[in-house]
């Protein structure tokens, strides 16, 4: 199994459950260098004062948090050091809420949690989450930082999805609801046919990370001096009016699905 | 739309595809970082600039000296250029491919990464308050895959992601 990356107690008022954290996802970004046109070299950073155009040293280099336009607090690694949350391996279940109830815009990190010693209590808390059908609103501090999070049962498990705070989501209602006339009824008519003969159950798993998997081909061809083509999928240009598209996109669907 | 809502303002545009159907949309964040920046100062407390330079020779590098380049083995860099990068996108750029509609409740928050709102662009905004409104009635949501890349000067490549056109 893969390895822990913390160990914590989740708390539901007297009641005290170790477990122990696992990342649920990995970055399967590909990542690129930046690199020096000329000789092919990676490129590093500096920080340059903007009057002198000289560098400065990294020790010389001072943290602020800007007040106001051009105005600036100084915080040296003390201060920095004194405002971190305290270190703490509580995790509080705070209360409870109905599946549904938290908007996915929320949820940000998954962590799969497993029992640490006492394996008993990690299934009774996943019985009665899962009798229950609630999910738990937790709350602790991890590495320096606080974080409000999701208890959930996944597949038998339990899993820790860290929440955004309120201050870091956009709502819809800060943009403008985009205007225009009254709808067809037949064209809402066609357009729900048309997203009903699309519905099928989710598989993550066949959605392939197709962009990636082809640039580490490229690059692996590329780098063995060899040529890479890629083959694109077609499809059907859109067609311009709007009931026509529908009613030739049902049809096709149809199609698909029954041929 | 971006003039009458100050401080959130689109960041890429593509077209949502279903069928036959072409949805022109604007994309914007659904989250931000309200955590506190905090900028570099120099000795003086002036707030210095980056630069990129050369790891081997020192020279400073302006944009038109740098390439993207991946590491194939230690120290081995193959050159990736944009345009080689675009012609390995599975569908013509800009492609929101909306691949199917699934029951909002059915996704599992744990294959959620990063939410953005798409709203229309251009000039009818039929095709998308259709979209939308069946959606939202229907409680669906679309399964879509498409590609958006970092401009150039970022290390990272967004791979394909799955999306909810909501």
């Amino acid at each position: 199994m893969a390895r822990a990356i913390w160990k914590g107690v989740i708390t539901i008022d007297s009641l005290k459950v170790g477990v122990k954290l696992y990342s649920a996802v990995q970055d399967r970004n590909v990542h690129f260098r930046l690199l020096h046109k000329k000789d092919k070299k990676p490129v590093s950073q500096v920080m340059v004062n903007p009057e002198t155009d000289e560098p400065v040293d990294h020790e010389e280099i001072q943290r602020g948090a800007e007040i106001e336009p051009g105005v600036f607090v100084l915080l040296t690694e003390k201060d920095l050091k004194s405002l971190e949350p305290e270190d703490s391996r509580v995790i509080e279940i705070e209360r409870f809420v109905k599946p549904g109830a938290i908007d996915h815009q929320w949820y940000e990190r998954p962590y799969y949690v497993g029992p640490d010693d006492d394996a008993k209590e990690y299934w009774a808390l996943v019985d009665a989450l899962e009798n229950a059908g609630s999910e738990g609103i937790a709350l602790w501090t991890m590495r320096k930082k606080q974080y409000a999070g999701s208890l959930r049962v996944e597949r038998g498990y339990l899993v820790l999805v860290t929440l955004r705070f309120s201050d870091d989501l956009i709502l819809a209602s800060e943009l403008d609801a985009p205007p225009g006339r009254k709808l067809d009824r037949r064209e809402v008519d066609m357009a729900r046919q048309l997203i009903g003969v699309m519905v099928e159950e989710f598989r993550p798993e066949a959605f392939r990370e197709e962009f990636r998997d082809r640039v580490l081909e490229f690059v692996e061809a590329k780098a063995r001096g060899k040529k890479f083509k890629a083959v694109r999928r077609k499809k059907a240009p859109a067609r311009a009016s709007l009931a026509g598209a529908l009613k030739a996109s049902v049809a096709a669907a149809r199609k698909r699905r029954h041929g | 739309m971006a003039e009458e809502t100050p401080g959130v303002r689109p960041i890429w545009s593509g077209t949502i595809t279903f069928g036959l159907v072409a949805v022109p949309v604007d994309l914007y964040p659904a989250v931000r970082s309200s955590r506190l920046t905090l900028r570099m100062l120099g000795p003086e407390g002036l707030p210095l600039s980056r630069e990129y330079v050369c790891s081997a020779d020192g020279a400073r590098l302006d944009d038109d000296d740098i390439v993207r380049g991946y590491e194939v083995k230690k120290d081995k860099f193959v050159v990736v250029e944009d345009k080689e990068l675009e012609a390995l996108e599975p569908r013509k750029s800009r492609d929101i491919d909306l691949r199917q509609f699934v029951g909002v409740e059915e996704i599992d928050p744990l294959v959620f990464e990063r939410p953005y709102f798409l709203a229309p662009s251009g000039q009818s905004t039929k095709a998308y308050r259709l979209l939308a409104s069946i959606m939202e009635e229907e409680k669906k949501a679309g399964i879509a895959t498409f590609v958006m890349r970092d401009s150039f000067g970022d290390t990272k490549l967004n791979s394909l992601l799955k999306g909810r056109a909501r």
